[in-house]
């Protein structure tokens, strides 16, 4: 899933479920997931843990940012491994202010501004669909 | 004060709440516990029906609203 912004990118790669075979919801939906980052000075590769409910989140709230219902979202990992947000600023450009926190081993963070254009938000909503339907989300809390 | 949302009694420890306390070498649960009933500080988590417990050492307890250990992670 990459987020293409004007000075930089961010890639998140959703690589595997950490645990199988349990049908609870607090230790199924974690995913394994790599951090990838390019921002001028920086690159940024790390692995992190993300919940499928959080990415379920995510889409639902990118969805409503897409169609104008909200100006800006937060979209936040349950971990704190990444913070992202997005902020309508003129009729196609979005800023996306994010954080994101090596959480697993350094506790290092990179903050980050990025503007991009709309179309790299549907990619980035069409895409988080796509992992969703790889990955739904087991169980109820 | 607690909030009447907070849970006052605790739950298990899920797995990878487990996983993660070896990967900052908290080894006994009971610093986790320590955490829960005396936090420095506690406030929502980032998923709806979590909290997030602030202890005096160097790491932070996940809860949900049964009380169950989510994840411990880095303050």
């Amino acid at each position: 899933m990459i987020l293409q912004g004007d000075i930089g990118r961010l890639e998140l790669d959703f690589l595997t479920r950490k645990e199988y075979g349990t049908n609870n919801f607090w230790e199924e939906n974690w995913l394994y997931t790599l951090v990838k980052a390019t921002f001028p000075g920086f690159i940024v590769r790390f692995h992190c843990n993300v919940r499928t409910d959080d990415l379920q989140r995510w889409h639902d709230d990118l969805a409503k940012f897409i169609d104008n219902e909200l100006s800006s979202i937060t979209l936040t990992s349950l971990e704190e491994c990444i913070s992202l947000i997005f902020i309508k600023n003129g009729i196609e450009d979005t800023k996306v202010a994010g954080v994101i926190t090596d959480t697993e081993l350094t506790g290092c963070s990179v903050k980050f501004t990025l503007h991009c254009d709309m179309s790299i938000i549907v990619n980035f909503r069409v895409e988080l669909h796509n992992i969703l339907m790889q990955f739904p989300i087991i169980g109820t809390p | 004060m607690r909030s009447a949302n907070i849970p006052n009694s605790l739950g298990k420890f899920t797995g990878h709440a487990l996983d993660q306390m070896q990967n900052r070498g908290i080894i006994s649960p009971s610093a986790v516990m320590d955490a829960i009933k005396n936090p420095v500080r506690i406030t929502l988590g980032n998923t709806p029906n979590t909290f997030v417990y602030f202890s005096n050492n160097s790491f932070k307890v996940i809860t949900n609203n049964f009380g169950d250990v989510i994840s411990v992670i880095s303050q």
